[in-house]
């Protein structure tokens, strides 16, 4: 597509000059250590609750669709 | 990352090992978390998203093939949540103009208040500033290390388009990084 495109424009120079120039971040503690917890159980315990989750998934779209509603026919409440 | 290291940890992982677990989170933390909130720019948004991909390990683990790489399987789940959030912000965002919300602002980067220095806060503002499709490949290439061809994987599109972006975002970066760098006379002067 572009002949001028090199196979790789990001050697590895520019790559370490880019890292070196990012600010290095990371997860706090607390944050951490929750999805560590939240991952360990979820080993434990195989997949979470499979049979519900269409369940909730089909629940919250439902409510969402209701508040939605609610939203625009307040507004044009409004305006009547 | 070593590939005895990764493949001994994709193995725990299809066993169900929370050492595994733990070995790959402790790699894999910050770089993700990084690419999230660079991604999105909120820092409070990349704790969720970086929360939800690393679940998505821990319950799929036992899915994962022998000959996994999880760098381009983390960063392709990431960007994956990225999009998904995307789609919902702009689904929520149009209905806030419907509705006569303030339209949105251009924020900061994620880290920008958080540099060190002045080249620092010029590559941060600079990725902050570029489409977010050119930042997604300069962080996924430059920063992670994926080859074009990874990358392509991750985001689904074709390697040259990989490339040309690439090469586009590091023009952006060190033309960013070149202003930084040049005299300011004005202010020197006063």
């Amino acid at each position: 597509m572009n002949d001028d495109v090199p196979d790789d424009p990001i050697d590895d120079a520019f790559a370490a000059r880019l890292r070196d120039q990012l600010v290095a971040v990371d997860l706090d503690a607390v944050t951490a250590a929750r999805i560590r917890r939240l991952a360990h159980a979820a080993l434990a315990g195989g997949p979470v609750r499979p049979r519900w989750r269409w369940v909730e998934a089909t629940v919250g779209a439902t409510l969402a669709a209701a508040q939605l509603v609610w939203a625009v026919s307040a507004v044009l409440g409004m305006y009547r | 990352m070593d590939a005895d290291s990764e493949a001994a940890w994709v193995a725990g992982l299809r066993r169900g090992e929370p050492a595994a677990f733990d070995a790959v989170f402790a790699a894999y933390r910050a770089r993700i978390y990084g690419y999230l909130a660079r991604m999105t720019g909120r820092r409070d948004l990349a704790d969720d998203l970086v929360q939800e991909v690393f679940l998505r390990l821990a319950r799929r683990g036992g899915l994962l093939t022998a000959d996994t790489r999880l760098g381009p399987w983390l960063f392709t789940v990431a960007h994956n949540l990225i999009v998904s959030h995307a789609r919902a912000a702009r689904v929520a965002q149009s209905l806030a103009v419907e509705l006569g919300a303030a339209p949105t602002r251009h924020d900061p980067g994620p880290f920008e208040a958080l540099a060190g220095n002045r080249a620092q806060l010029a590559v941060e503002a600079a990725l902050a500033a570029m489409p977010p499709a050119h930042r997604e490949v300069l962080l996924l290439c430059a920063s992670e290390r994926l080859s074009p061809a990874e990358a392509a994987t991750v985001l689904g599109v074709r390697p040259d388009l990989v490339r040309q972006r690439l090469s586009r975002a590091r023009a952006q970066i060190e033309s960013a990084l070149a202003l930084d760098a040049a005299p300011t006379h004005r202010r020197s002067t006063r």
